[in-house]
C-alpha cells in the first residue's frame, strides 16, 4: 500500500484525513482530547511524585494541599486577585487607547512623529521592569506606580503594531482615493484603519499578556496588594505554600483572560 | 491557535520597522539626553526626582568597576538562559514537527505557559535552585524557548510537499531532509523569535535577581530603589537599556550572517 | 529492443471524501532508450500525477504494471531512480548556484568535492560561468531554471522526467531555452519525458508526442515526429511541422473541449466514462 500517499502532485490531491465526514466534530475533539488527558496525566504524577518521594512541603506541595490553603484565606486571596486584575486591566485599557491615538496622530502628522517618536522607542528600549524601581520611588507602592508603566508599554505595542498596520495600505488603493478626491482625512478613516485592524488586533492580543505579567511582576518590589506581591511576601516568610496558592491564581487568572482575549480577537477579525 | 508575538512592544532593542538599527537608536539616545539635559537644567528639576543625564553618567562613571560587573553578571544570566532556551526551543520544534500527537498534548501548555507571569515561575524556581546564577539562566530559558519552540514548528511547516517531495526523488532519508531542507527554511523564523527570547532573557534575569541576589542590574535597580539613590537608579535603567540594545543588535548581527537570506516572515 | 521505460495499465484513483477522483486510467507508455518523448495534455488530465508515479511518490492502484529496463519495479523501488525536474524550480535560497546544481548528486551519496568538480565543469555548457558563486534571489526565471536542470542532469539517471520546465518564461527565453535544451541532451544521450502545454514546443523537442486525454487521463494519441536532428529554430515554419502541428491541435483541442465541459459542471466524470 503507497507509503507515499500524502505527497500527491497535481489538482486532484485528496487524501487529507481531515476531510473525512463528520470532519468538524472530530477535528474539534481530537484537539480538546490531547491537552485535558497530558492535563490528567500531569496532575496525577504531580500527586504520586510527591507522595513517592516524599517531598517536603517547600519543595512542592500537592495540588489538594495548595487547594486547601487556599480555601483558608479566601477573602485575602480574592482581594489580591482583584487588584491585580484592576491594575493590568486599566492598564490595558489606558495603553491600547493612547497607542491607538498616537498612531493615528502620527500618520496625520508626521512632524509630530519624527519630533516624539525617537523619544519614544528610546524609553521603550529598557525592558518596562527596569523602571519598574524608579516608579517606586515617584509614585509610591500604590497602584498607579503600576498602571502608568502598564499604560507606557501597552501604548508601545499597540502604536507599533497599528503604525506598520496603518502604514502597510496598497499605495495604488491610495491613489485611488485621491482620485476620487478623498481627502487624508477620509483615506485614513476608511481605508488604512480598517486594513489595520488585523495588525492592530494582533497587538492589542499580545498587550494583555504583557500587561498582565507587568502587573504581577511589578508587585514584587512593593505594592500594597496583588498576587505578585503576596508571592513575593510568602517566599520571604517562607510560606512556601501560599506562594504557591498566588502562583496557582495567576496562572488561572492568566490563562482565562488570555482564552477571552483570543476568543475576541477571532471573533472581531475573523477574515 | 495562538502565534508568537511580533517582535515588537515590550522588548528592548524592538523598535518600529522603519529602519531602526542600533545606530539610529543610539542617536536618537543622543537626542533625547541632550533634551533632558536642556529641561533639568532650564527649569530646574529638583535632582532628586530627574537629575540630570551629566550626574547620571557620572555616577556611572564612578562606579564603573562595579556597575560592569553587574552587566556582565546579568549578561551571562540572560545569554546562558538564551542559548538554553535555543537548544530546546528548537529540538521542541522538530519533535513537534515530526510528532502531531505530541504537538497537539504538549503545544497548548507551551501556549498557556507565556501567558503565565514570569513571577509564578521565577517563585518556584528560586526555591528550588537557590539564589546562584543557575535560577536566574533557567527563568531566562523558560521565557525564551517558547518563542523558539513556535517559530522553529511554524519555519519547518513553512516548507513545501513539493520541495519533500523532490528531495525524495534524489534518495533523502528523513534526517537529510530535516537537515538539508526543513531546518535551513526555518532559520529566518527561528532568528526572528531569538530577537524576542534575548529581550525577554534579560528580563528574566533582572527579575529573577529582585528575588535574591547579590550581584546584577536587576540587584542595582533594586538597592538604589531601597536607598533613594536616583542617580543611581537612572544608571541602571541607562545600562539595562544599553545591554539589552546590544544584545538585540548582536542579534540582529548573526541573523544578517547566518540567516541572511529573504524569507517570507 | 527493450523498452527503456514501459507502463502497462497504469491508473490512479484518489479519494476525497466518499467521492473517487479518477487521475489516470489505463495508461500504457513506452520509451526506448535515448528517446525524446513528449506529452501534451488539456489541464488536470493527470499529466503531473502520472510523473509523480514515476518518480515514486505515489503509488499506482493495484494492477498497473511499471518495467524500468524490462524488470518490473515495485512502486516503492522507485525513489531515486529517475532524475526529476518539477514544474518550480524549488532552488535553495541558502546555497548558491553552484551547490542547488549540486544537491541531488550530492544526497546522492556523491562527495561534495566531487561533485562540485562535475559541476563546475558543466557550467559552460548550462551557460551559467561566473555566476556559480550567485544565489538564487539574484538570478532571473531563465538563469534558476538553468541550474535547476543543471542540478537534473548532474544527478547520475538515465531517465529524465521534465514537468514543464519552461512553462514560467516568455516566449522569447523559452525558445532560447528549447534549443539549448536539445543541444545538451544530445551531449547526454539520456531518456526523456516531457511535458507540456505548448505544442509547439512539442514537436520541436521530442522524437514522438503524446497525447493524454482529459480526466480520467490515458494516452489517447501517440505522434511521430520524422523531423531531422538537429533541430534548427525555423523548422517550426516548415511545412511538415505544420501538418504534425495541425493534426496535433485536432486531437488537443478534443480533449481540451472535454475537460473544460467537465469544469464548468462541477461534476466529476464518472470512472466509467473515458
Amino acid at each position: 500500500m503507497p507509503r507515499y500517499e500524502h505527497i500527491a502532485g497535481g489538482p486532484v490531491a485528496g487524501t487529507a484525513i481531515d476531510r473525512r465526514p463528520g470532519g468538524d466534530w472530530r477535528r474539534r475533539y481530537s484537539l480538546v482530547w490531547p491537552p485535558v488527558l497530558a492535563a490528567a496525566l500531569i496532575l496525577a504524577a504531580w500527586e504520586l511524585a510527591v507522595w513517592w518521594f516524599k517531598l517536603p512541603n517547600f519543595v512542592l506541595p500537592t495540588p489538594r494541599q495548595i487547594l486547601v490553603v487556599a480555601m483558608q484565606e479566601p477573602r485575602q486571596l480574592l482581594q489580591d486577585t482583584w487588584a491585580t486584575v484592576t491594575e493590568s486591566l486599566v492598564g490595558y485599557v489606558a495603553g491600547s487607547l493612547l497607542g491607538l491615538g498616537l498612531a493615528l496622530l502620527f500618520v496625520t502628522f508626521a512632524r509630530l512623529e519624527r519630533l516624539a517618536l525617537p523619544a519614544y522607542v528610546t524609553i521603550n528600549s529598557v525592558p518596562m521592569v527596569a523602571y519598574g524601581p524608579l516608579a517606586i520611588i515617584w509614585l509610591g507602592i500604590g497602584a498607579s506606580s503600576k498602571i502608568v508603566l502598564i499604560v507606557i508599554a501597552v501604548s508601545y505595542s499597540v502604536l507599533v503594531n497599528a503604525l506598520a498596520g496603518l502604514r502597510s495600505c496598497d499605495p495604488g488603493a491610495i491613489a485611488l482615493l485621491r482620485s476620487f478626491g478623498a481627502s487624508e482625512r477620509t483615506i485614513l478613516l476608511k481605508l488604512r484603519l480598517p486594513g489595520a485592524m488585523p495588525a492592530i488586533f494582533s497587538g492589542l492580543r499580545v498587550a494583555v499578556v504583557h500587561a498582565m505579567i507587568l502587573a504581577v511582576v511589578l508587585e514584587m518590589l512593593g505594592a500594597r496588594a496583588g498576587l505578585g506581591w503576596s508571592v513575593y511576601r510568602s517566599t520571604q516568610m517562607m510560606s512556601f505554600v501560599e506562594a504557591w496558592v498566588a502562583v496557582g491564581a495567576s496562572v488561572i487568572v492568566s490563562l482565562v483572560i488570555y482564552s477571552i482575549v483570543n476568543w475576541i480577537g477571532r471573533k472581531a477579525v475573523w477574515w | 491557535m495562538a502565534t508568537t508575538p511580533p517582535a515588537t512592544g515590550a522588548v528592548p532593542g524592538a523598535a518600529p520597522s522603519t529602519g531602526w538599527n542600533a545606530a539610529t537608536l543610539l542617536v536618537a539616545l543622543g537626542a533625547v539626553m541632550l533634551t533632558w539635559e536642556l529641561a533639568v537644567r532650564l527649569l530646574g528639576v529638583s535632582p532628586d526626582k530627574l537629575p540630570a543625564p551629566s550626574a547620571v553618567l557620572a555616577t556611572i562613571w564612578t562606579g564603573r568597576v562595579a556597575l560592569a560587573g553587574a552587566v556582565g553578571t546579568t549578561l551571562y544570566e540572560a545569554v546562558l538562559g538564551l542559548l538554553a532556551g535555543i537548544t530546546f526551543g528548537t529540538l521542541s520544534g522538530i519533535a513537534f514537527s515530526r510528532f502531531r500527537l505530541l504537538e497537539r498534548m504538549v503545544l497548548p501548555y507551551f501556549v498557556a505557559s507565556q501567558a503565565v507571569p514570569i513571577i509564578a515561575f521565577g517563585a518556584i524556581i528560586i526555591m528550588w535552585f537557590g539564589n546562584g546564577v543557575a535560577s536566574k539562566a533557567m527563568i531566562a530559558f523558560y521565557l525564551s524557548f517558547f518563542p523558539v519552540a513556535v517559530n522553529t514548528l511554524g519555519g519547518i511547516r513553512r516548507v513545501s510537499e513539493e520541495e519533500i517531495g523532490l528531495l525524495r526523488t534524489f534518495g533523502a532519508g528523513t534526517l537529510t531532509l530535516l537537515w538539508k531542507l526543513q531546518l535551513p527554511t526555518a532559520l529566518p523564523s527561528i532568528f526572528t523569535a531569538i530577537r524576542l527570547g534575548a529581550g525577554l532573557a534579560l528580563v528574566g534575569a533582572i527579575v529573577g535577581e529582585w528575588f535574591g541576589s547579590s550581584r546584577g542590574l536587576g540587584v542595582v535597580l533594586l538597592t538604589a530603589m531601597f536607598d533613594n539613590q536616583v542617580e543611581q537608579l537612572w544608571a541602571g535603567i541607562l545600562l539595562t537599556g544599553l545591554t539589552g540594545t546590544a544584545l538585540f543588535a548582536l542579534v540582529v548581527f548573526l541573523q544578517k550572517k547566518i540567516a541572511w537570506w529573504h524569507a517570507e516572515v | 529492443m527493450i523498452p527503456k521505460i514501459r507502463l502497462q495499465g497504469i491508473s490512479k484513483r484518489f479519494v476525497v471524501g466518499s467521492r473517487a477522483a479518477p487521475a489516470l486510467e489505463d495508461v500504457n507508455l513506452s520509451l526506448n532508450s535515448g528517446d525524446f518523448v513528449t506529452l501534451v495534455g488539456p489541464s488536470g488530465c493527470g499529466k503531473s500525477t502520472l510523473f509523480n508515479i514515476l518518480a515514486g511518490l505515489i503509488a499506482p492502484d493495484p494492477g498497473g504494471e511499471l518495467y524500468i529496463d524490462g524488470k518490473l519495479e515495485p512502486a516503492d523501488h522507485l525513489l531515486g531512480r529517475v532524475a526529476f525536474m518539477p514544474q518550480r524550480d524549488m532552488l535553495m535560497p541558502w546555497r548558491t548556484v553552484l551547490d542547488n546544481a549540486i544537491l541531488a548528486a550530492e544526497i546522492d551519496g556523491v562527495p561534495r568535492a566531487v561533485a562540485r568538480e562535475r559541476a563546475r565543469a558543466s557550467l559552460d555548457r548550462f551557460g551559467l560561468r561566473g555566476f556559480e558563486g550567485y544565489h538564487p534571489g539574484q538570478l532571473s526565471g531563465g538563469m534558476r531554471q538553468r541550474v535547476a536542470l543543471m542540478r537534473t542532469f548532474l544527478f547520475d539517471r538515465d531517465i529524465m522526467l521534465l514537468d514543464e520546465p519552461f512553462g514560467a518564461l516568455d516566449a522569447l527565453t523559452r525558445a532560447m531555452m528549447q534549443r539549448w535544451l536539445l543541444e545538451v541532451w544530445e551531449g547526454a544521450k539520456r531518456t526523456v519525458l516531457f511535458i507540456t502545454h505548448d505544442i509547439d514546443e512539442a514537436i520541436f523537442l521530442g522524437d514522438r508526442v503524446q497525447v493524454m486525454s482529459a480526466r480520467p487521463g490515458h494516452i489517447k494519441t501517440e505522434l511521430a515526429v520524422p523531423l531531422p536532428r538537429p533541430r534548427s529554430p525555423d523548422v517550426i515554419t516548415s511545412s511538415p511541422f505544420v501538418e504534425l502541428k495541425r493534426t496535433l491541435l485536432a486531437a488537443v483541442e478534443d480533449e481540451s473541449r472535454k475537460a473544460f465541459a467537465a469544469m464548468n459542471q462541477h461534476v466529476l466524470p464518472d470512472p466509467g466514462e473515458a
